[in-house]
Formats: C-alpha cells, structure tokens, sequence
C-alpha cells in the first residue's frame, strides 16, 4: 500500500496545474472556455457522487470522508469558482492565477508542518509560504500580506459544513479583490502578462 | 492498485507538461513554482510506490 498521506499531498499540490486554464483560448470549437469549468465541475460532483454511494473506493480519503464530501470535490468547486467569477470579470487574473497556486501549496504545507513540529510552527510555515508564492506572482507586498494573513486564519477554524479546501481559496481572493476594487489596495497589472 | 499507479504517472505527466507550457509562454516564475512545489511530494511519493513494490 502506498503512503496514504503522501498520496493526498501530492494530489493537492498538483491541483495548482489547474492555472492552465488562464492559458486557454477564449473560445475552444466556438464555445467560451467556461463550459470547460462546468463540464469539469459536474465530472468532479459525479465521481463524488458515486464514490459516496459506494460504488468505488478512492485511494488517498480520510476515513471521516467516508460518510461525507471529500477534500477533492471543496478544492475542485472552489477553484471553478475563481474561473467563474474571473470570467465575469469580479477576480482579477493575478489574483486568481496566485490563490490557485497558493492554495495547492499552502494547505499542505500547513497539515505537514503541523504533524511533525506541532501547530504553531504550521501556522508561520503557511504564513511565510502563502506570502512568498503571493509576492513571487503579485509583485506587490501589500496583497502578498493580506492574501497570506486571510489564507492563514481561515485555514484554521475546523467546520462541519465547509471544507478548508475551499474556503482558503476564496476568502484570499475575496479580501485582496476588496482592497483592489476599493482603492484602498496599491494599484498593480491584473493580467498575469505582466509577468512576462 | 494498478489504476493508482496509472493515475499517479498521469499527475507526473500533467505537472511536466503545464511547467512546459507555461515555461514555453516565458511565465518562468510560474513555470519554477509549479515544478519547486511539486518536486517534494512527487518525489516522496515515488519512493512510497517504489517501496511498495
């Protein structure tokens, strides 16, 4: 049996190839790119869908998924909400290409450090990281904080209802849209061009 | 366990391709982070199927 655990790490961290999609052309055989995100999405609700219902077993869940929505399916949606929400034009695109990677990386990062050095060392492990990946990609120190901060403190209270996995995606993005759009925020390039 | 392994080496598959591409696209830091964050688990995980073999 393979490392269950390594598994489920490495599964998470290449969810931030999901950025990819920013490289697609607009319209793929006529359509908007955004019917991709849809079919995917329902592909994702599917597998859940039957996995919960017992009709396969998937490698890599934890035993308390076993009753309830896997880790997948909360990273899944809430990665197409940034597409959705990007192609209405609410997030901008450095914002949705840094959170995705962000994300991947971070929650991990986090649940490893936590496990081997204990919580406090998780909790500036994700920190440091969630700032660098934001600053790597940002450029911009001021939204490197406030998106690292926010992934921080939202990773950490555990609910029923919700999974981590999707709001560390959307509560980053949410908080440096906010402080971009309402002038408060420094004002930077929002398409990942600017990277170039 | 042989549909794991076929899954695992897709993952491998679709991390090179996507740090090509965007490398390919000149996004050098974007291409760096997805290749620095997935080498560590990648690598781990290699060595757990190896292992297990």
């Amino acid at each position: 049996m393979i490392d269950q655990a390594i598994y489920r790490r490495f599964n998470h961290t290449v969810a931030s190839c999901f950025v990819i999609y920013f490289l697609f052309p607009e319209f793929i055989f006529g359509y908007s790119r955004i019917y991709l995100v849809f079919l995917f999405w329902l592909g994702i609700i599917l597998i859940e869908y039957f996995r919960l219902s017992g009709s396969f077993v998937l490698d890599g869940m934890r035993d308390y998924e076993s009753k309830r929505i896997a880790g997948f399916v909360w990273f899944a949606s809430g990665t197409c909400l940034i597409f959705t929400f990007y192609e209405m034009g609410v997030f901008p695109e450095i914002f949705a290409v840094s959170t995705i990677i962000m994300a991947s990386f971070v929650d991990p990062i986090i649940g490893e450090f936590n496990k081997r050095y204990g919580n406090v060392y998780g909790v500036f492990a994700g920190l440091i990281s969630s700032i660098v990946i934001y600053q790597l990609i940002i450029g911009v120190f001021f939204y490197a904080i406030i998106g690292g901060l926010v992934a921080v403190l939202i990773e950490r209270p555990k609910f029923n209802w919700l999974d981590d996995d999707l709001l560390i995606q959307i509560f980053p993005i949410l908080a440096m849209t906010i402080f971009y759009f309402s002038g408060l925020g420094p004002d930077i390039q929002t398409s990942i061009e600017a990277m170039k | 366990m042989r549909f794991t392994k076929f899954y695992i080496s897709v993952l491998y598959f679709v991390v090179i391709i996507t740090s090509i591409i965007f490398y390919l696209n000149n996004y050098y830091i974007i291409a760096s982070l997805l290749i620095a964050g997935n080498v560590l688990p990648g690598y781990k995980l290699a060595l757990s199927v190896v292992e297990n073999d």
